[in-house]
């Protein structure tokens, strides 16, 4: 890899570009799809409410109000230009109101081509680019033709002295594939990926068919009641309900992992990782080495059991969403147990072959124990209180939370080497996270009231996009771990100050 | 591998005066509002016993004001070393924070219209690890924070991250 730079042009020798003429059509969807979410919270409480929902005059402000934002965005979609000048990329929009938007070649984490459904039928593409300035891309071209998109992408790579055509008449490395992922394999990463909003989603969906099949089986149930009303039909009934619920979250599931990753393929070009994949929205998301701060590896039980675990990337773009999947800005869903090791390597080539954790401090238990049982005292004592004898059922909370408390302080563990810290948490869902020592950008010990009784505290390590916790350990070693943790990188003077004109 | 913390910088008297008056502030604006809550339950029908809340808010406030900013005053301590920026603070929850000179993308001194009366300002240093500042020091005098300002954007910084 060489960092030479690349003789560049001046901003009067290179043209703007714009985007394709059918990038506003392709933006149509998208974007109305990101109004409607905004207007959600008026649109939910109408449909909930039926009848009893808003005032018509409400509807015609909330509705002018959508047509000017999809207006706006759309205008700035079809006035949306672009160049690659002064090692920059320069997007800039507008007709009356200009902006300009500067993205140094230099700063770009990462980048991301993707092809929604409406955008496929029209054969463009969206480029999304990422700095570690915010929670969105900061470089965003609706409409692309796809070789302009690869040919985007290529230019800024060129001009970091990276990527296939940095040097002309250098040897051009070969694409190596590092992870593929099988329709069987992503339907059992989705089965054991259950997230808040795929229950959310399911039992929504579950209500709405109780709602509609509710007059249905009305008159067959009446016809039966003899039956139905037999003991042990209620377990029974709640048991086919549990078990229509689960399966009902597994075809969810396993459906969002396909859509997401169908036909997954990791590819190292030996400057960059570039995945693929998805069935109705194609997205290719292209990292550079260099800038991977930090590498996780998220086996829960089921998964462990299954043979097989996740690996998340991440850069120092920031990215919003719930699950710790959705932040990473790349996810190879399934990766066997057997080739973790080499494959973790390859994001972190420092990573030693055995890995001696260090557990977390014995009073780490104990902290954990008055947790469980504060946690379960809260919920079951109420619970009692207002729900008699059932309510007392949630007692058995207590042992469950001791028991879960005990097996994730004896599986948590630390390690700090050289290069690296590595912690791992988590029984249940355990996870390892590898950060590399020279990207932390702080480091806090802390200590809460319980704690310090202990005379124990615990560790934060912040590297840019995302932060890990290490396992409790001794006061004194917590303040100590801020001194050691961070390690020095090779780094430039400061500019002398610049000079204003007289 | 125990290194002990360096020596802390203390926050100068001033910074006492300005926990003290946000306490204050704070009980008045607590206060207000448990009044405020007070009295719609009143209208609603309830006779004496909501006035009970405001009274129990600020009795309870009263006795947080006497107690702690003395604490979080004795508590609030920073170093300024060669290869880091170390910050301590905290009364019930302590921390201590260091963050490599070199890591600090930039660094913010504010001065609201009570700080600007004492003579005060607030350093806020951010990194690239979040949206917010990764490091605070409330209550420094003026000439402090900009001369602790000036040292830190003037260190070798790391150029990208």
């Amino acid at each position: 890899m060489s960092s030479e730079p690349v003789a560049l042009a001046s901003p009067e020798e290179v043209s703007w570009k714009r985007l394709s003429p059918k990038a506003p059509l392709a933006a149509l969807v998208p974007l109305s799809g990101m109004i409607g979410r905004v207007l959600l919270g008026a649109l939910l409480p109408t449909y909930f409410a039926h009848e009893r929902g808003l005032p018509a005059f409400v509807w015609v402000i909330v509705m002018g109000m959508a047509l000017s934002l999809l207006a706006a965005g759309l205008y700035e979609v079809a006035t949306t230009s672009y160049r690659v000048v002064d090692a920059q990329l320069e997007i800039r929009s507008g007709v009356f109101t200009k902006t300009s938007r500067f993205i140094e070649a230099a700063r770009v984490q990462n980048t991301e081509v993707l092809q929604p459904f409406v955008s496929k039928l029209l054969g463009l593409v969206e480029v999304k680019v990422e700095t570690a300035s915010g929670g969105k891309a900061d470089g965003h071209l609706r409409g692309l033709a796809p070789e302009d998109a690869q040919a985007l992408i290529q230019s800024l790579q060129v001009i970091r002295g990276e990527g296939p055509a940095a040097l002309p008449g250098a040897e051009v490395p070969a694409e190596r594939v590092l992870s593929e992922a099988s329709l069987g394999g992503l339907l059992l990463y989705g089965a054991t990926a259950l997230g808040v909003g795929v229950i959310a989603v399911v039992m929504g969906a579950m209500h709405e068919i109780m709602e509609t099949f509710h007059k249905l089986l009305l008159p067959w149930m009446e016809a039966h009641w003899e039956a139905l009303a037999a003991p042990g039909m209620v377990w029974l009934s709640a048991a086919v309900a549990a078990l229509a619920g689960l399966f009902g979250l597994w075809l969810v599931s396993g459906a969002r992992a396909v859509l997401r990753f169908h036909g997954f393929r990791l590819v190292d070009t030996g400057t960059h990782l570039r995945a693929v994949g998805g069935l109705i929205t194609r997205r290719q998301v292209t990292v550079r080495r260099a800038r991977v701060q930090q590498v996780v590896l998220d086996e829960p039980l089921l998964r462990r059991t299954l043979g097989f675990g996740s690996v998340e990337v991440e850069t120092a773009g920031v990215r919003t969403g719930k699950e710790a999947a959705d932040r990473a800005e790349l996810l190879v869903p399934v990766v066997p147990t057997a080739r973790m090791p080499e494959l973790l390597r390859e994001f972190v080539p420092e990573l030693p072959d055995t890995l001696p954790f260090r557990g977390a401090h014995p009073k780490a238990l104990l902290r954990a124990r008055i947790r469980a049982v504060g946690l379960s005292v809260l919920v079951a004592a109420p619970a009692t209180w207002f729900m008699g004898a059932w309510g007392a059922v949630a007692w058995l909370l207590l042992p469950a939370q001791l028991f879960g408390a005990w097996f994730d302080w004896r599986f948590q563990g630390w390690l700090v080497t050289e290069t690296l810290v590595v912690v791992r948490q988590g029984f249940w869902r355990r996870r390892t996270t590898v950060v590399q020592r020279s990207r932390i950008q702080s480091v806090r010990a802390r200590q809460g009231p319980l704690e310090r009784g202990y005379g124990i505290g615990h560790v934060r390590i912040d590297v840019a996009g995302s932060h890990v916790v290490l396992p409790s350990v001794g006061w004194e070693e917590a303040q100590a771990l801020i001194d050691v943790l961070p390690a020095r990188r090779v780094s430039r003077a400061p500019r002398p100050a610049a000079r204003l004109p007289a | 591998m125990t290194a002990p913390l360096p020596t802390l910088e203390r926050l100068p008297r001033g910074a006492l005066t300005l926990f003290r008056i946000r306490a204050l502030l704070r009980m008045a604006i607590f206060g207000a509002i448990a009044f405020a809550v007070a009295l719609g339950l009143n209208f609603a029908g309830n006779e004496h016993w909501p006035f009970l809340l405001p009274c129990a808010v600020v009795l309870g406030l009263s006795v947080l004001t006497a107690w702690y900013p003395q604490r979080a005053h004795e508590r609030w301590g920073w170093a300024l070393r060669e290869h880091d920026l170390v910050i301590s603070h905290g009364v019930l929850l302590h921390e201590v924070v260091s963050i490599p000179a070199g890591r600090i993308q930039h660094v913010d001194v504010h001065q609201g219209p009570i700080e600007r009366s004492l003579g005060l300002a607030r350093l806020q240093i951010y990194t690239a690890a979040g949206s917010g500042a990764d490091g605070e020091i409330p209550g420094l005098t003026r000439e402090t924070a900009d001369a602790l300002r000036e040292r830190l954007v003037r260190r070798e910084a790391d150029d990208v991250v």
